[in-house]
């Protein structure tokens, strides 16, 4: 305790060995025959399919409240009919995928942290380890690869939903049509804005299910431990997707997109 | 632990249904850039773009009809539009017709017009290039603009010089305006030809009585009275010729 705070930078980069550790335990795990499909599946039923309400509400509303809150503006320029554009494209780039991303930091990933920490305490990872079972394929890999291919999902519904509030935001005040509204927003999203923006929700998602797994596993054995394990996975998570954030935007603009 | 049946169905259904909406997104951007159905490419080349980017729309008659491809510079003048185009209006896009770029609105993206010259002409084939008409240039609009107000300026400077010796009372204008001189010469002038008339007018009344020339005034007064009743006759002869008339339709 005494080291960690005498020598800061010590511990930090102690942390990150751990968590490249942990990462390449991940790896050497995921390509091993007998794959959990079982817990996997129901890992995914757990994240994405039980996330959906959060999420769907979530999108809705974002939609809903952009375009409320830019009508006036685009009204003062005589730019009402862009809002459908800059709508689906704020939606689709940034706004769903960091805000979805956030939002499953908070529930997902300080969810896997508690049940990971839970474990720690009661020294069920232990007995797995000891009976011959693989823990980190069977807890591990199942989680973090449900959150891989969920995130991206949810991030796409909450896309599809967050077009929907906007509809309804902007019929508030105005009559437009459906097929007017969609057919603006698409004709005005280009797969540089979608693709991009769908393969950075990847890599929130394994930085939601990493830390939350590796701060679970690897959590101490006090009670009070737990609590810890679930704050400071949602705290890490959440810094990991902004910083992923920030490198993916400076990547999609060094390609062109 | 494992998933029971309604778990894993309800996972089945969540995750179809996020690969039903990206397929969906893709398909529906890929057809707004036109990367489904048949489509044909023409290019044309511009001395300025103004702005053009790869993914903006052509539109034909007033309908979106493909995208821009490819924008390359080919020359230090020239840069070539290469343009995708949808197959369907293929029937209708002439050799002759031009391609100019546009603006979709005040505040919108570039565009492609294609505009057809006139009736009639052979088709354009897949891979021609299509007359273009260049977009002013907002820099040769401001060096008009320039040479404008250069000469307004000058124009104007003249008519305040032309103003300023008016309003002084010079040139002949100025002294028409300003000069009472020139009103009271010309009251006097017409006084005189006021006097001039009525002393004119006695003299012919004068005249009149002369016996030199009273035989001329007296035959000129007979030949008037003669012209007076040969009119007089004629006007009742009509008269009568159309009561006769009038009779005889009658009967």
């Amino acid at each position: 305790m005494a080291d960690a705070s005498t020598f800061p930078l010590k511990s930090i980069f102690e942390e990150a060995g751990n968590q490249v550790i942990f990462m390449g335990r991940f790896f050497r795990n995921l390509f091993r025959w007998n794959f959990e499909w079982e817990e996997f599946i129901r890992q995914c039923y757990m994240i994405g399919y039980r996330s959906l309400p959060l999420v769907a509400i979530t999108g809705f509303i974002i939609g809903f409240v952009i375009t409320l809150q830019s009508e006036p503006t685009m009204k003062a320029f005589g730019a009402e009919s862009f809002i459908p554009k800059m709508v689906a494209i704020s939606l689709i780039r940034e706004i769903c995928p960091v805000v979805i991303a956030l939002i499953c930091a908070g529930k997902i990933s300080s969810g896997i942290g508690a049940e990971l920490g839970s474990m720690q305490v009661s020294e069920q990872i232990d007995a797995m380890e000891v009976s011959g079972s693989n823990p980190v394929q069977y807890l591990v890999v199942t989680r973090i690869l449900a959150c891989i291919i969920m995130v991206p999902l949810l991030t796409l519904i909450a896309d599809a939903v967050g077009f929907a509030g906007s509809y309804a935001g902007l019929n508030l005040s105005q009559r437009v049509s459906p097929i007017l509204f969609f057919n603006k927003a698409f004709n005005s999203v280009e797969f540089g804005d979608l693709l991009p923006a769908f393969f950075k929700t990847i890599f929130f998602g394994f930085a939601i299910g990493f830390i939350g797994c590796y701060k679970g596993y690897n959590s101490n054995r006090g009670t009070e431990s737990v609590g810890i394990a679930a704050n400071s996975a949602v705290v890490n998570a959440s810094l990991w997707i902004i910083v992923i954030d920030g490198i993916a935007v400076q990547l999609t603009n060094a390609l062109g997109y | 632990m494992k998933a029971t049946t309604g778990q894993k169905i309800r996972t089945g259904i969540f995750a179809f249904t996020g690969i039903f909406l990206l397929v969906g997104a893709v398909f529906l951007i890929g057809k707004s850039k036109n990367m489904f159905g048949d489509t044909f490419h023409i290019y044309g080349t511009f001395r300025n773009v103004g702005g053009l980017q790869v993914g903006n729309n052509v539109r034909f008659v007033g309908v979106n009809v493909g995208t821009v491809e490819s924008i390359r510079i080919i020359s230090d003048t020239e840069a070539r539009v290469d343009l995708i185009l949808e197959d369907k209006v293929h029937p209708y896009i002439k050799a002759n017709a031009i391609a100019s770029i546009g603006s979709d609105g005040l505040m919108g993206d570039k565009l492609i017009v294609i505009s057809a010259s006139e009736e009639g002409g052979v088709l354009i084939k897949e891979g021609a290039r299509i007359a273009t008409n260049n977009p002013t240039d907002m820099g040769e609009i401001v060096a008009k603009m320039e040479r404008v107000a250069d000469n307004a300026q000058i124009i104007t400077a003249g008519l305040a010089d032309i103003a300023t010796q008016v309003s002084g009372g010079k040139g002949t204008l100025g002294r028409l305006l300003y000069n009472d001189d020139i009103a009271d010469d010309l009251q006097g002038t017409v006084n005189n030809i006021k006097k001039g008339t009525k002393g004119f007018s006695e003299n012919m009344e004068a005249l009149k009585g002369n016996f030199l020339l009273r035989g001329y005034y007296r035959r000129k007064e007979r030949k008037r009275k003669e012209r007076e009743e040969v009119q007089q006759q004629q006007e009742q002869t009509q008269q009568a010729d159309d009561d006769s008339k009038g009779k005889k339709k009658h009967k």
